[in-house]
């Protein structure tokens, strides 16, 4: 076993809370446009390539997502090939992972798994489009590696204490999707019945997919 | 080890506020930020995501803990932009000023606001 594994290095700055920030706003959009008027004037660009980048952002949803799922659900030759290499079982579908490797992890009845970037925002949005708002906060960021089940619970999920949480940190160079656990009673629907159930928010580990899936942040904490 | 101190923004871990659960357009100076730097990568590769990473992780901790996701990569695009040569951060005040002068408006450089 190595001498690091479960040691816990301490730094000075360990304990100082992290602050949120979101100052400058109107600054920065007003930069934004400064810089995309001389990129435009010095001929780094055209405005054609400003807006096939924006529709290629905007293209992705958590609906692409969904349908690997709910694919993964029907088919238990192709959720072996997804949670084998993520990328190539996406590829099957039409959906290019252009950033980096995606891999697929899965929730079962006794292991619930939840995705994080702590250094940056790192998140599939060739596949999902742009992660939420709470994803890419510091709060989330900061919190999600030491206290997952309080934060889960702050977000609406309540994760059994004998259900194992396993936190998965994104890199540069690796983006994960949460593959849900299918809702109780859908055994007889069709995969397009079925992805209608799978949110943006289960397949990053912050909700469940299941009846209630439309609510924005999975299922309410119950009473008590 | 005893002055070894991890990066501002290698924040896993530490303590933090609640998880903000309301929802945030992404707006449209927001994609246009982002689209410029993809354009700029896909076009002449002037400016990888590595190096925007690199940007803002260099800018010191008093502007990461200021700053929202967004206006940090706005912030490290301009640096980026300087620092090659491309256009510099001089540059993009005078044509900031020059866009608020035509809405009204000034640029505060200091307070990073437009008013």
């Amino acid at each position: 076993m190595s001498e690091r594994k479960g040691r816990f290095v301490s730094h000075p700055d360990d304990a100082v809370a992290v602050v949120e920030g979101h100052a400058g706003a109107d600054y920065y959009a007003l930069m934004t446009e400064a810089t995309r008027q001389l990129a435009i004037e010095r001929g780094l660009l055209l405005q054609s390539d400003i807006d096939a980048v924006i529709a290629a952002l905007e293209a992705p949803r958590p609906e692409w997502g969904a349908m690997i799922v709910a694919r993964a659900w029907r088919d238990d030759a192709y959720r072996a090939r997804l949670l084998a290499d993520g990328s190539a079982a996406a590829a099957e579908l039409g959906f290019r992972i252009k950033e980096a490797q995606l891999v697929v992890v899965e929730n079962t009845p006794t292991l619930h798994n939840l995705i994080v970037c702590t250094l940056c925002s790192c998140y599939p949005r060739s596949l999902l489009g742009q992660p939420p708002w709470w994803y890419i906060s510091k709060s989330y960021r900061a919190r999600a590696v030491r206290e997952p089940r309080k934060v889960l619970a702050e977000l609406g999920l309540v994760i059994a204490a004998d259900v194992e949480l396993r936190v998965h940190d994104s890199n540069a160079d690796m983006r994960y999707l949460v593959l849900p656990m299918p809702p109780a009673g859908s055994e007889a629907l069709d995969e397009a019945e079925l992805a209608a159930f799978v949110t943006r928010d289960a397949m990053v580990g912050a909700a469940l997919a299941g009846s209630d899936a439309k609510m924005p942040f999975g299922r309410p904490v119950p009473p008590g | 080890m005893s002055d070894f101190r991890r990066g501002y923004h290698d924040i896993g871990g530490r303590p933090a506020g609640p998880v903000e659960k309301t929802t945030h357009p992404f707006q449209p100076w927001q994609k246009t930020g982002e689209a410029i730097r993809v354009a700029l990568e896909l076009k002449s590769r002037l400016v990888s995501l590595d190096e925007l990473r690199r940007g803002f992780e260099s800018f010191g901790p008093e502007l990461y803990s200021t700053l929202g996701f967004y206006e940090r990569r706005a912030e490290a695009l301009t640096a980026l932009l300087d620092e090659k040569g491309v256009m510099s951060r001089g540059e993009i005040g005078a044509r900031m000023e020059k866009i608020a002068a035509g809405r009204g408006q000034s640029v505060d450089f200091a307070s990073r606001t437009v008013r």
